[in-house]
């Protein structure tokens, strides 16, 4: 399957991922990127969804082109408290200021409790 | 008041291990007409999970749960042919709260505590079956539609922090950075369930385990159709229920709290059609009051309990009748998903048809067999 390239503006904020999960369930998410050979791996963030602050953060604390070339992937794996072929939904959102770049949502019955999602972006920055 | 069992009978029923032999239908007299049978000696004090199917007595084999509005849609369509009639077969459960909104709905949400209602509407749930009429002649398929709420749930999974942590602590999915590249870190994340899942039902199982006598509020209703086959048009009310249970677990008494559970259950059924035991293939409408207390005792797997109930009928075109039973039973889990229900108890004030019962049920998926039905078919094939 080909990459998908989002394009990143220069000069505008620092790119946001945002990831949530829904139906209450819970959501333990990781989101980390690789240099443009898909190798030496960086994790930006892991955690759950059930701390109270946002699961909204930025790409870098650094300058935005730093972000060319490198693969943003990020994966949650979403956990059941009960209901165990319940629906569940996961949405994780790229945007920079108020634009959206890129969206992944993904609503489906669990498997046995339990769901991984995966997923990837190209950053490209213009 | 109660009849009695020989000696005998009992020891027979124990060696041939029919320990669950209905002595009811051993001895049952014929009813007189005015009088109707009473309903089930043993009441199940739950509110059903689906009301619309146990309305309808069903169990069925596949239930859709729609997880996406479009699903529900395309379900809903599969059941109505082209004329506009209902088709049988239809089973359907779904959270419509979820099932809209459930998207943006965060656990955080869910438990802040001003969001009260949307936990209530995200467990309330909504079933709808259809099926056909028993009997050749009746071609009618009944439509049942049901909806149950939690009001209110100390043994909510989702609130419990224990869990929570349990999970958080137990599960440790793979981590990016311990991955040359994208892909080999992607497929042993998605490979995690295998090594996950059992590992988070061993924690929702302690849950469980540790909420098996939460307090809680239920409410369900369902009402039922009829609709005769060719007319779209012909469609008439088939009777209704309605329960509601209230359950308190002892919180805060600390020698019950673990142990101990009360039950109060309220049921009113509506038109409910009964079968006339004077007259073959004739039924008659009748309403129900039934009004239950249960105390269980135990442990999640093993517990025992008492129940008293009231049971008022008033049967269409003849006079009301009150009637009480009481039993001491016990629910075992025999292994996952199966369970053996064992009761002993007996019925009064119904004027000559006061019995003593022994009754056994096993339930498997949502599904009850009679042991003595089938060993006694099996004995009698012999």
């Amino acid at each position: 399957m080909p990459e998908e390239v989002i394009e990143i503006a220069a000069a505008r904020e620092v790119p946001e991922i945002e990831v949530i999960v829904g139906h209450a369930h819970l959501g333990q998410y990781q989101v980390g990127m690789f240099d443009a050979n898909n190798q030496n791996p960086v994790m930006i963030r892991t955690g759950d969804n059930t701390v109270t602050f946002d699961d909204k953060f930025p790409l870098t604390t650094g300058a935005i082109n730093t972000l060319h070339n490198k693969l943003l992937v990020w994966g949650v794996l979403v956990t059941a408290f009960s209901g165990v072929s319940d629906p569940y939904s996961v949405t994780v959102i790229l945007t920079q200021g108020t634009q959206e770049l890129a969206r992944h949502t993904r609503t489906e019955n669990l498997s046995n409790g339990m769901a991984p999602e995966v997923g990837e972006w190209r950053l490209k920055v213009v | 008041m109660f009849r009695r069992i020989s000696v005998v009978s009992m020891l027979l029923m124990v060696i041939l291990g029919i320990s669950s032999l209905r002595v009811v239908q051993a001895q049952e007299s014929p009813v007189k007409w005015g009088r109707v049978p009473a309903a089930e000696p043993v009441l199940d004090l739950a509110v059903p999970e689906s009301p619309a199917f146990t309305l309808l007595g069903l169990s069925p084999q596949n239930v859709v749960r729609p997880a996406t509005p479009r699903i529900l849609a395309s379900s809903l369509l599969s059941g109505i042919d082209r004329n506009g009639n209902f088709q049988a077969g239809l089973a359907l459960d779904v959270s419509p709260y979820m099932l809209f909104a459930g998207d943006s709905l965060t656990i955080e949400e869910y438990r802040k505590e001003e969001n009260w209602w949307k936990r209530v509407l995200a467990n309330t749930q909504v079933s709808l079956a259809t099926t056909k009429g028993a009997e050749k002649a009746d071609d009618a398929v009944r439509l049942g539609f049901g909806v149950r709420t939690i009001l209110w749930n100390r043994g909510d999974p989702r609130q419990d922090l224990e869990l929570q942590k349990c999970l958080l602590t137990n599960l440790k999915p793979p981590l990016l950075t311990d991955f040359p590249n994208p892909n080999a870190w992607k497929e042993a994340f998605i490979a995690y369930p295998e090594i996950g899942a059992p590992i988070a039902a061993k924690c929702r199982a302690e849950s469980e385990k540790q909420n098996w006598n939460a307090s809680s509020l239920e409410l369900a209703a369902a009402p039922s159709f009829l609709q005769k086959t060719g007319s779209d048009d012909n469609i008439a009310f088939g009777g209704a229920a309605f329960w509601t249970s209230l359950a308190w677990g002892f919180e805060g008494i600390k020698s019950l709290k673990d142990t101990s559970q009360l039950i109060f259950h309220v049921r009113y059924t509506l038109d409910q059609e009964t079968p006339d035991p004077n007259i073959k293939d004739q039924f008659f409408k009748q309403d129900t009051v039934i009004a239950g207390l249960r105390v269980r005792i135990g442990k999640p797997t093993l517990n025992v309990s008492f129940e008293g109930s009231f049971i008022h009928s008033d049967p269409e075109g003849a006079r009301s009748d009150n009637s009480y039973s009481a039993s001491l039973g016990t629910d075992i889990k025999v292994t996952n998903n199966v369970w053996l229900q064992l009761a002993l108890g007996g019925t009064g004030s119904r004027g000559g048809e006061d019995r003593i019962f022994l009754l056994a049920e096993v339930k498997w998926g949502g599904q009850s067999f009679d042991p003595v039905g089938i060993v006694g078919k099996a004995l009698g094939a012999l």
